[in-house]
């Protein structure tokens, strides 16, 4: 997805780590406050499940099938007993780590190809210019397919798909970014002035190209997220026994009729972590923009 | 929706159903309410590439335009298009006496010259056509062919009545283009292809002419209702919306969560197919289950009764043979031969030597973990059957067996992937197939000089196989049934392969629409006897 | 497809008419060549990757028309191959298949017996449909919505923002699966399996629409707000407009354009959007066509979609430039 953002460059922004954070945290609305806390229980819930969940997300119990949320299965089980919430806990690493593997193999390519189109000689722009044009007219679900029919189903085929189906969309943004800095008065005159090509880019074409892009990561990490539960429930997932959210929606919608828990909490997960990351996102972004005015 | 306008032909129809009716197992109760018309929506689950092939999802669609030499009907071979046949003293070639009275819906005749051309088309379009044991037919006169075999096989009429060896006509198959063969072939049966809409629905209409269905059909003459919408809908959940609603007349294998209640609300058929059941199959020629007492270890720490119970809730019934399924021919039930027994599970594997254990718990002998590796078809398991696989891969868990549970996209399952000895220990699939011969097919260690793909078990045994021979010659059908019996008992001993579930096909009907019936050779739906009541 | 400011204001046009003309055409040209270049790139693409995927045709085609799942022998194979060219090499299929497309023959699709021209016509209404309604609609959320809430108090504004975020998060499957539950099969609103009517296109439409209106939105509104900020909105107060005039005509227009581009974008990527939504609704579509063709390794089928798909997205960037002109007059001199 595309946002286009037509903020100006900003003389290069570079105060000590300390301060910028000062001038980010302090006067916080409650929604961001929440929206850490959010993303903190499921960095956590990430890092170290046992440490959250309740049961093992593996342990079948077939005396407890289908059991609506009680207080000792907080949000129900499945067809074969096992722990709903703890399966969500334990799911959490491996979307969270496929949304962001995912942006950061988008970014990659990304930023190669966004930087080069935009700043390179011409016969290296024009080449990767059209590279990007036909990967832009590809469709994004026929790129993702071809990855995981490639490398098989797991969590690193649907990282590497959904990264590369994105990454054109956010090359052709940084393309427009990375332009628009290039041609303001201020690096022109950085250029006037004799500064090398190198510190140009680094200290004021690259950080004045990506500020704007902050909150388009942020909410891109969340549609990753979504993205990779997508394939999962075309059934190009990871294996089994996975608690990944989007194979927990695959399993969940045959018994939604009578099990109504087993479809709308790993939604509800999946919505949050979209949430949480892009209100945080575009804080930082708003905050930023609002320190460097 | 459903439309119950009347049709102007209802007087000729309802006159055929008369003079036709006393022959036929007529449902009489209803027969007063009947409503002669009628549209009937039938929500089907998948949509195969073309109408006819080798696939069991042709089977269902090819049921509806074609007919057959003969029925099936539960143990008994009724005439159909073959009016009576004999067989050779050998038994390897039967002679077909042919129906007289038989048209194509695109005029052409039905005589021995029909069943000569579509022989080729056999050949070309099903995959195992081989498996059969045919190797070709011959014109003897006009009405009457002979049928060859290059073994004898009781079965062999099963097998022509399963749905998948029905008649286009020779001008279709001369003239009719690739498409249109694939789309709308042209048959004799009760209805035919109006149109396909591709990732929507078939269209059928029904073949006025109609007048020689088989004895075990409820009435003779046209279908009753006019006309067949035939739908795909991949969701199970919306297939079962779309009964509850009242879109849909008949729907295909409603959630296994409502099955209960679909037994009391709807009226429920369900047909287990025949053949091979969801089995397990070991890898017996290499890896850990080389070893009968791995195996049999395996199978007694899985409590599959309760697992099937668990996932499938009384929809779909536990199998413990695993070479046959409980409506195959020659059927023999080994379910209580593996009770769960955890603690005979422990002892049996200490007994082979697993007595090490890892960090994680798994067993250990020679420095190996206990791993099994099974690779499963995810465009023939569905989600369940995967639930249950998982119900599976943490009970043996608990007696220290490691099981890898590997999904297979369509292309992977398709192009072979996983199928070499040295790439899993344990297959997971089923195989409608009508008869015992399966156990030639899926035990035989070579396939025409080579290795045999459908061999999932890598089992090598000449005697064995002998004896499967042996069996399948016998002339006796007690002695016969013995033998397999044997055979059957044999392979469940050794644990070479162990059945968990049926493969079945479940269907829930509105009680508005009667007379939906499945055929007892391979739970084809008929809808042709199927019409509207009042009220 | 975005120019800054500075790249849009002319500086001094004092080109003749005639050349004017002469130049437009040769524009029109190099982009109707940049076109042809990129559906030949991305044919060539999908002949590549396919080819290296691994499963062989002719085993995939037997397996699936016989329900196994088992390596074939080269005697089995070999007819197969020879009646679909499979044995060829890789590179005159592709020539075949290019020489094919010169003579606007898409070829034809070996797993569904069809030309793949009769199955992408059949299709392609049920999707494209689908994708504009959804686009429709979505706007018809946004717009308002955005009137509503953005430029005015912090807390209305943060409200507002929360919405759209909530929405632009929601899986387009769930949303799917949730509102079919509800509306079709427990309230009995709308029908459970639909054709083509309208009736029958509401849920999936809606459901596609949900996140898009919270992208759109989320877009129009970031701008709206920079946009308030600009001199201009002062200056136009100033002169005597009202608040709702000046949000309406001078701020929206200007907030647009992202959200046009997000537009763009969605339509060219409407096979990606549309197929969990025909997956669920039991839509036909090509979405589910593409994710069959590519399971069989159909490479007549799976290029006439891209074909299909890249000469939608050019001919969306064309439209969408136009109408950058429309809404932008800024913007007149540079396209």
């Amino acid at each position: 997805m595309t946002i286009e953002t037509t903020g100006e460059a900003r003389p290069g922004l570079r105060p000590g780590g300390s301060s910028r954070l000062r001038t980010i945290i302090p006067t916080a609305p409650l929604s961001v406050v929440l929206s850490v806390l959010v993303a903190f229980f499921f960095i956590v819930a990430a890092i170290w499940p046992s440490l959250v969940s309740t049961h093992s997300p593996f342990a079948t119990d077939l005396f407890n099938a289908l059991s609506p949320p009680t207080p000792e299965h907080l949000l129900g089980t499945d067809d074969i007993g096992r722990d709903l919430y703890s399966r969500i806990i334990w799911g959490t690493r491996e979307s969270l780590l496929i949304g962001l593997g995912a942006m950061a193999v988008a970014l990659a390519g990304a930023i190669v190809l966004g930087f080069a189109a935009a700043l390179a000689p011409r016969w290296i722009a024009e080449p990767i210019n059209r590279i990007l044009e036909i990967l832009l007219a590809f469709p994004t679900l026929l790129l993702a397919l071809l990855f995981v029919a490639l490398l098989g189903p797991s969590a690193t085929s649907l990282l590497i798909s959904v990264g590369i189906g994105t990454a054109p969309g956010y090359a052709r943004l940084i393309r427009a970014q990375a332009l628009k800095v290039d041609r303001s008065a201020y690096v022109e005159a950085a250029r006037a002035l004799g500064h090398p090509a190198r510190s140009v880019f680094l200290q004021h074409i690259a950080p004045n190209a990506f500020r704007p892009l902050v909150a388009v990561v942020a909410l891109g990490i969340g549609q990753s997220v979504v993205w990779a539960s997508g394939l999962s429930f075309l059934g190009l997932g990871v294996a089994p026994p996975s608690p990944e959210w989007g194979a927990l929606l695959e399993a969940g919608k045959a018994n939604i009729t009578a099990a109504w828990w087993l479809e709308i909490f790993p939604g509800v997960a999946i919505v949050l972590v979209a949430l949480a990351f892009t209100q945080i996102g575009r804080y930082i972004q708003d905050r930023s923009e609002g320190a460097a005015r | 929706m459903m439309m119950t306008r009347v049709p102007a032909r209802a007087a000729a129809s309802l006159f055929l159903a008369l003079i036709g009716g006393t022959a036929f197992a007529a449902n009489a109760s209803d027969e007063g309410k009947r409503i002669d018309g009628g549209t009937i929506t039938y929500v089907h689950e998948q949509e195969p590439p073309c109408l006819w092939g080798g696939w069991v999802q042709q089977a269902y669609l090819s049921r509806q335009v074609f007919d057959y030499l003969v029925s099936y009907d539960d143990g008994q071979i009724r005439p159909w298009l073959a009016t009576d046949w004999s067989e050779s003293a050998d038994r390897k070639t039967i002679t077909f006496h042919l129906r007289k009275d038989v048209v194509f819906t695109d005029g052409d005749t039905f005589n021995a010259d029909a069943v000569v051309t579509n022989y080729p088309a056999w050949e070309k379009g099903i995959g195992w056509h081989g498996f059969t044991y045919m190797t070709g037919v011959t014109k003897v006169d006009d009405f009457t062919v002979e049928l060859h075999l290059s073994e004898p096989n009781p079965e062999i009429y099963n097998v022509l009545a399963n749905g998948h060896y029905g008649f286009q006509s020779p001008k279709s198959i001369a003239n009719n283009t690739a498409e249109q063969k694939c789309l709308s072939p042209v048959g004799t049966g009760p209805w035919k292809v109006e149109k396909w809409s591709r990732g929507s629905g078939i269209s059928f209409v029904r073949n006025d002419a109609y007048n020689w269905a088989p004895p075990n059909a409820h009435h003779n003459g046209p279908a009753y209702a006019e006309r067949l919408e035939w739908k795909f809908v991949p969701d199970a959940t919306t297939r079962w919306g779309a009964l509850v609603s009242g879109e849909a007349d008949v729907a295909y294998q409603p959630p296994s969560v409502q099955w209960k209640a679909a037994q009391q609300q709807f009226q429920t058929l369900s047909f287990v197919a025949t053949g091979r059941p969801q089995a397990l199959s070991f890898n017996v020629s290499r890896g850990p289950f080389a070893d009968q007492r791995a195996r049999q270890a395996f199978v007694y720490a899985t409590d599959r009764k309760r697992i099937v119970d668990a996932v499938f809730k009384g929809a779909v019934p536990y199998e413990g043979n695993g070479s046959l399924s409980k409506s195959t021919p020659l059927y023999l039930n080994v379910d209580d031969r593996y009770p769960y027994d955890v603690a005979k599970a422990n002892a049996l594997l200490d007994e082979a030597g697993w007595t090490g254990r890892d960090a994680e718990g798994y067993r250990v002998k020679d420095g190996k973990t206990f791993e099994a590796r099974l690779p499963f078809n995810q465009a023939i398991i569905d989600a369940e059957g995967a639930i249950a696989l998982q119900a599976i891969q943490d009970q043996v868990k608990s007696v220290g067996i490691k099981v890898d549970l590997v999904p297979l996209t369509q292309t992977e399952g398709f192009s072979g992937a996983y199928s070499k000895p040295d790439q899993k220990e344990i297959s997971f699939g089923y195989w409608v197939w009508p008869s015992p011969n399966i156990l030639d097919i899926v035990y035989n260690d070579t396939l025409n000089g080579r290795p045999n793909g459908n061999n999932t078990t890598f089992f090598s045994n000449a005697g064995v196989e002998a004896e499967i021979i042996d069996a399948q010659r016998e002339a006796d059908p007690e002695a016969r049934q013995q033998k397999f019996d044997a055979i059957q008992q044999w392979f469940t001993d050794q644990a070479v392969a162990i059945g968990v579930y049926n493969f079945t096909y479940n269907v829930a009907v509105a009680n508005r629409l009667k007379g939906l019936w499945q055929d007892r050779g391979n739970g084809l739906l008929n809808f042709y006897d199927a019409y509207f009541v009042r009220g | 497809m975005t120019v800054s400011l500075a790249e849009a204001i002319p500086i001094g046009n004092g080109r003749p008419r005639r050349r004017q003309a002469a130049t437009l055409l040769q524009r029109v040209l190099l982009r109707i060549g940049f076109a042809l270049f990129v559906l030949w790139g991305a044919v060539t693409t999908v002949f590549l990757v396919l080819a290296i995927l691994p499963g062989d045709r002719a085993t995939i085609l037997l397996n699936i028309t016989s329900g196994q799942a088992i390596e074939r022998t080269p005697e089995e194979l070999a007819p197969i191959n020879a009646r679909y060219g499979f044995d060829q090499p890789i590179a005159a299929q592709y020539g075949r298949y290019v020489f094919g497309l010169l003579h606007g023959d898409l070829g034809t699709s070996y797993e569904l017996q069809r030309p793949v021209l009769n199955i992408i016509r059949e299709q392609i209404a049920p999707t494209f449909t689908l994708a504009i309604a959804a686009l429709a609609l979505a706007w018809v959320f946004a717009i308002p919505w955005t009137l509503l809430t953005a430029g005015r108090s912090q807390r209305l504004g943060s409200f507002g923002s929360a919405a759209e975020t909530v929405m632009a998060g929601l899986p387009q499957y769930w949303i799917g699966i949730l509102l079919l539950v509800v509306f079709a099969i427990e309230l009995r609103w709308f029908p459970v399996i639909g054709g083509t009517a309208l009736v029958d296109t509401v849920l999936p439409t809606v459901t596609l629409a949900i996140p898009l209106a919270g992208f759109i939105g989320q877009s129009i509104r970031s701008e709206f707000d920079r946009t308030m900020r600009e001199p201009f909105v002062l200056s136009a107060r100033a002169r005597g407009m009202s608040a709702a005039g000046v949000r309406s005509r001078h701020v929206l227009r200007h907030a647009l354009i992202p959200a046009i581009t997000l537009s763009g974008w969605a339509i060219g990527h409407l096979l990606s959007g549309t197929v969990l939504v025909e997956s669920v609704f039991a839509r036909p579509g090509l979405g589910s066509v593409l994710v069959n063709a590519v399971s069989n390794k159909d490479f007549a089928l799976v290029a006439g979609i891209v074909i299909l798909n890249s000469f939608i997205y050019v001919v969306i960037n064309l439209i969408v430039d136009l109408v950058y002109v429309v809404v932008d007059p800024r913007l007149r001199g540079s396209v």
